[in-house]
């Protein structure tokens, strides 16, 4: 099955694409997690900005959802450490809090360009920008 | 031999006086009658050695001369000879009183025709008085006497002549003068002129040059005139001209006004002269009217400040008439100065307060002054405004208090700024709490979104799939109404290209909960879209503010059209226009004009004011033009606005947009 999924993508590695989700609210980051799962992507969900960067030392994820406002290093704090150490893996920002433009502007002026995403974000839409980013979860169900 | 000497001795005598006398009168000429009474009675005494002599003329008033230190009572002895001697060209009697010499011989000859015009009565005592000589000598003196009596009278007629003229010059209201030759020496001044000018008497002119004696008036224009007039022999007419006299005997400049005129005097041979000087003052005419003149302007002056006033300025009697209302009085209640003049002030205050006027009135009355009274009145609309009032007392010249002049500043809008800023100051507070709580709102939702996803996804049984993607579409819903009340971006404020019809729809969705409510349609037709280049959320608010405007404006069943074309002229650039109508009551003609004014606003428990205001500013903004047109017809009422705003070609707009910006 992982051979048919990743047909219309020959060209690329077929290795099974890692996703790392790093949400305060335990809920979200897990239930985030197991959609994820469920398309064929290996994911996994951490809280806090800290642990999130220590875990990109054992493998290094192809993508990075994060949460913005958070307890501790922010969710913007985390992606930029990520893009410096890590520079193949992507970041995805998502947050329900207005306050997040104006910390989204600030990163920009320092030349850190992020994409963001307004919570609640429909699963469906993430797993298609999920897939423009860092193409198909090769465990996935054909539809 | 000694008689021949005696001859020759008298006709020497009578030769001598007679030489004497003959040349006596010309020193008489031009003397008055008493001194020719005198030189008539001196001479005789001298020539005929006469010891009293009385001359009496009577024609006209009666001059007498008497020399009769040694006679007393003479005159009457004289006077009673005359009645002896009638008309007798020479009467000789013998006088006598008592204690006189008997030998005493009076000699009486008339001096002119007859005795009645006079006669001299001339006495020595000696028997042989008057010799023949000495009635020769008595004859011819009398003679000479009647001639330069004669004379005088004839000189003094015309003197009296003369004097009458003088007279009549004297009494006329003018001031009049006479100069004469090139100096203009005065000949001749008025009573007036000597007043006029501010002189003691006529002597400080008379053979005094004009100059000489009205040195103040060198620098002023008044020689050169007379020159000219002597010069050209054309008269010169001035009319209120003004000079500046020492008057005053203090010797202070005094300024003067006055009418004159210069009328050269000719003679016979045409020639110039002197000039003749006829002024009267206008000072008192010019000044009363320049000081009415003074009182025009001011008073043309305080009229245009009160006309251009921000305040109503408004008079009233002591009964509360208006007499005087300002444009700012129109503008501000809404009553043209026709419909107030001659109307009672009660008609713009509120029945409660009615008894306000009483208050003022009373206190007007009393001469005091009401100073920033803040209190609400009515305008023709039957709108209440907030004005504060200052109130003073009107008073005659007399110093009666006869009215009251009222000043009234409409401080509703500043009112209404202080609701507005606690009305702004509670929409922000609430909004931090709406960010808050959205944020609880929006982790919570995430959780059960992903959750309901899963459970989709996994549910074996389509009932339960079913039902969870309803759950979904509610979910859906809600996450939906967060993001459109709280805003998750900051709205953008670059203008950018978007379609006005996009616009529309979301926002008659969002507004046709509170339409379906109140039981009114709103009905889009968008006949026709077009691309404008704006700032989205600006033109959000333009429509918004436009359809909740109508809404309220409607009652149940009624209807709200917004209606979206284009303009395409072949001499004009495309345009687009917004079309919102409603059938509502309308808008009263007298508060169009102030629609689109800041703070305004008829809707006084909800509005801000601000609505058509903003309105105004964003249409401007994007080089539009906002226009409203209604009907308040009954039964067929409307109200119409409709926006046309530029729909150029895209790089051009966006660069003047970012000018603006």
């Amino acid at each position: 099955m992982t051979e048919n999924g990743a047909t219309n993508t020959s060209n690329r590695d077929l290795r099974q694409r890692y996703v790392l989700v790093v949400d305060d609210e335990k809920r979200i980051a897990d239930t985030l997690t197991a959609i994820l799962e469920s398309k064929g992507y290996e994911s996994r969900a951490t809280y806090d900005g800290a642990t999130a960067l220590e875990t990109c030392h054992a493998r290094i994820p192809d993508l990075l959802i994060t949460d913005v406002v958070m307890p501790g290093m922010s969710g913007i704090e985390l992606g930029i450490a990520v893009k410096r150490e890590y520079s193949t893996c992507r970041v995805l920002l998502f947050s329900g809090q207005a306050a997040t433009a104006q910390m989204l502007q600030d990163a920009e002026a320092r030349g850190h360009r992020f994409e963001l995403l307004a919570k609640p974000v429909h699963p469906s839409v993430l797993l298609e920008r999920v897939e423009q980013l860092i193409g198909a979860g090769v465990g996935s169900w054909p539809k | 031999m000694q008689e021949h000497d005696t001859e020759i001795r008298e006709l020497r005598r009578l030769i001598r006086d007679l030489v004497a006398l003959a040349t006596t009168p010309a020193g008489w000429v031009g003397r008055d009658l008493i001194q020719i009474a005198d030189g008539i009675a001196d001479t005789l005494l001298h020539t005929l050695r006469a010891e009293a002599v009385y001359v009496g003329l009577y024609s006209g008033n009666v001059t007498e001369s008497l020399r009769a230190a040694k006679y007393p009572g003479f005159k009457g002895e004289a006077e009673r000879l005359r009645a002896e001697a009638g008309n007798a060209a020479l009467f000789v009697g013998s006088a006598g009183l008592p204690d006189w010499p008997s030998q005493l011989r009076v000699a009486l000859c008339p001096i002119g025709l007859s005795t009645d015009e006079g006669f001299v009565a001339v006495a020595r005592s000696n028997r042989s008085f008057p010799s023949e000589t000495d009635g020769l000598l008595l004859s011819v003196a009398a003679n000479q006497g009647a001639v330069a009596v004669q004379t005088a009278r004839l000189r003094s007629k015309a003197e009296f002549e003369r004097g009458r003229v003088e007279e009549l010059l004297a009494q006329a209201p003018a001031a009049i003068g006479l100069t004469s030759g090139p100096q203009h020496r005065w000949v001749y001044v008025n009573e007036q002129y000597v007043r006029l000018t501010g002189r003691s008497s006529s002597s400080d002119f008379l053979g005094k040059t004009v100059l000489e004696s009205l040195p103040e008036i060198e620098t002023q224009p008044f020689v050169s005139l007379l020159d000219e007039v002597f010069r050209t022999g054309e008269s010169y007419v001035g009319r209120g001209a003004r000079a500046v006299l020492n008057r005053a005997h203090t010797g202070q400049p005094e300024e003067a006004y006055f009418d004159f005129v210069y009328q050269p005097v000719k003679k016979a041979a045409g020639t110039v002269d002197g000039v003749l000087v006829h002024a009267m003052e206008v000072t008192d005419a010019v000044k009363a009217r320049e000081a009415l003149e003074t009182t025009l302007v001011a008073s043309q002056r305080l009229a245009a400040i009160v006309d251009s006033s921000d305040d109503a300025i408004v008079s009233k009697n002591l009964k509360g008439i208006v007499s005087s209302w300002n444009p700012a009085a129109e503008r501000i209640f809404g009553y043209s100065a026709e419909e107030m003049v001659g109307r009672s002030i009660r008609r713009i205050i509120p029945p409660e307060l009615q008894d306000d006027e009483d208050e003022i009135l009373a206190a007007i009355g009393k001469g005091e002054r009401i100073e920033h009274f803040e209190t609400v009145r009515l305008t023709k609309a039957g709108e209440r405004i907030d004005v504060s009032l200052t109130i003073s007392p009107v008073r005659d010249e007399k110093g009666n208090i006869i009215g009251a002049a009222k000043i009234a500043r409409e401080i509703t809008h500043q009112k209404r700024a202080e609701q507005a800023l606690r009305t702004a100051e509670r929409l922000a507070s609430v909004g931090r709490l709406a960010a808050t709580v959205a944020h609880e709102i929006n982790n919570p939702l995430e959780a059960v979104t992903n959750l309901v996803y899963l459970a989709k996804d996994r549910a074996d049984r389509s009932d339960v799939r079913e039902f969870l993607g309803a759950v979904e579409d509610e979910l859906d819903r809600i996450s939906h109404l967060t993001k459109q009340t709280l805003g998750f971006y900051r709205e953008t404020t670059t203008p950018t290209l978007l379609s006005v019809g996009s616009l529309i729809d979301p926002l008659v969705s969002v507004f046709a909960t509170r339409a379906g409510n109140k039981g009114v349609m709103i009905r889009p037709e968008i006949r026709d879209d077009g691309d404008i280049c704006a700032v989205p959320g600006e033109m959000r608010q333009l429509i918004a503010n436009l359809l909740s405007n109508s809404i309220d404006a409607v009652d149940q069943g009624g209807v709200v059209r917004i209606r979206l074309n284009t303009l395409d002229g072949a001499s004009t650039a495309r345009k687009i226009r917004i079309t919102v109508a409603d059938n509502g009551p309308g808008i009263p003609p007298e508060l169009r004009s102030r629609l689109f004014e800041p703070f305004f606003t008829t809707k006084r428990e909800v509005g801000t004011g601000l609505g058509l205001w903003i309105c105004k500013n964003i249409v401007e903004k994007h080089h539009g033009s906002i226009r409203m047109k209604s009907s308040t017809r009954h039964g067929h009422s409307w109200t119409v606005f409709s926006i046309v705003l530029p729909s150029l070609e895209r790089p051009a707009v966006q660069e003047t947009l970012r000018q603006a910006v």
